[in-house]
């Protein structure tokens, strides 16, 4: 498993728990199709990624192909802790 | 033996303990009357649901619901110029921009308010970049209030009432702005609330709280979306429907302009296309300079 496919999973963990009318919540769920994006829920969303994972997004990364899915997120995450640029 | 029926405990909650916003609503003064006007009404968010999902298919920014909301009061004051005041002391004025007060939540207790300047010229998605970084900002340590709050935690409890006192005196009679602290609080007639959170409970009304200044008399917050029964024409549909609730000044203005307010915002929310900044599209748009300005805007100049 690559680590951004257990960061993935982390955080579809992570939504489950947050949402809990919602099940189940893959790291390939459409998070923007399930209504679970909202200004508050981003915000969450971000605060634990920079406690768990130490890395913050940027206004500029804060677009709907970057908050698609789990997978996505975490693939966005891997990017920023090895220090590449996601495009 | 008086006190030996009482439910309460021996000893107050000591002052630390309380949150600082709390603390300033109980030891602010009371009105001898109250202005508040409160009107509530509801929103279909279909419109609104399919613009997001529209936008994030296809756009650079993700999209929320809190952006368009903003923009929405923004354009509704710019609208209805009456409820773009506020009173200081006996006397209501104007103010020269159109400014909103949003709160944003801070990684300590309690929320912060920031203040988003000429919201009626912004787009959503500047809006919403805004958003984000006053949210960013929020969840930082050192801003101004986390001062001041460090400051008056510290100060002998009486001294500090006496402060958030003479504070809140002066922000309910003096045009200008003292500090960082009262820019944010004197800076907009209205605070915005979206409570749209996932997980929400049904919101069916809702009197938002009053804070000792006077600035944000005027309060829009929309609550969660619930799948409700609508009748349109002859037909029992389901939408998703919203509820919208208005909290006014009568200071200021009456319940028939406040009718028409929180109408022009439901306007907006329901067919939020048509009022973006960036997107130009304006019906009565054509003539250079006013793919920027509001519809209404266009057709008062039009009359």
């Amino acid at each position: 498993m690559s680590e951004a496919e257990a960061i993935a999973g982390t955080l579809a963990g992570y939504l489950e728990q947050r949402f809990t009318d919602v099940r189940p919540i893959t790291p390939e769920t459409d998070l923007l199709a399930a209504g679970l994006l909202e200004s508050l829920t981003i915000m969450e969303l971000l605060a634990y990624i920079e406690h768990v994972y130490g890395v913050t997004c940027d206004p500029s990364e804060i677009r709907p192909d970057n908050f698609r899915s789990a997978q996505r997120l975490a693939e966005l995450i891997d990017a920023k802790r090895r220090r590449l640029t996601v495009i | 033996m008086f006190f030996s029926s009482t439910p309460l405990e021996r000893t107050p909650i000591p002052a630390a303990d309380i949150p600082f916003l709390n603390r300033c609503y109980l030891h602010t003064v009371n009105d001898r009357s109250d202005p508040t006007l409160v009107w509530g009404s509801e929103v279909d968010m279909t419109g609104l649901h399919s613009f997001l999902a529209q936008r994030n298919n296809a756009g650079s920014t993700l999209l929320t619901t809190t952006p368009v909301l903003i923009r929405a009061v923004g354009l509704a004051l710019a609208k209805h110029h009456d409820f773009n005041r506020r009173v200081l002391g006996e006397k209501i004025y104007r103010f020269s921009e159109v400014n909103v007060l949003v709160p944003v939540q801070r990684s300590q207790a309690g929320p912060s308010l920031s203040l988003f300047r000429q919201v009626d010229q912004r787009s959503y998605d500047e809006l919403f970049q805004s958003l984000w970084t006053e949210q960013r900002g929020a969840s930082q340590v050192n801003r101004a209030c986390d001062r001041s709050e460090y400051i008056l935690r510290r100060l002998p409890t009486m001294l500090a009432h006496l402060l958030l006192r003479g504070w809140l005196w002066a922000a309910n009679h003096l045009p200008k702005p003292m500090g960082p602290l009262d820019r944010p609080l004197r800076g907009a007639p209205v605070m915005v609330n979206h409570f749209g959170f996932p997980g929400a409970p049904p919101l069916n009304s809702y009197k938002a709280s009053r804070f000792g200044s006077h600035c944000t008399l005027l309060n829009v917050t929309l609550g969660p979306t619930m799948r409700r029964p609508l009748v349109i024409g002859d037909k029992i549909v389901i939408r998703p429907m919203a509820g919208l609730f208005v909290r006014a000044d009568h200071r200021t203005i009456d319940a028939y302009q406040l009718s028409n307010f929180v109408a022009t915002i439901v306007e907006i929310l329901t067919q939020p296309e048509k009022y973006d900044a960036a997107s130009g599209k304006h019906e009565a748009d054509g003539s250079p300079g006013t793919a920027n300005r509001p519809r209404f805007e266009q057709e008062l100049q039009a009359v």
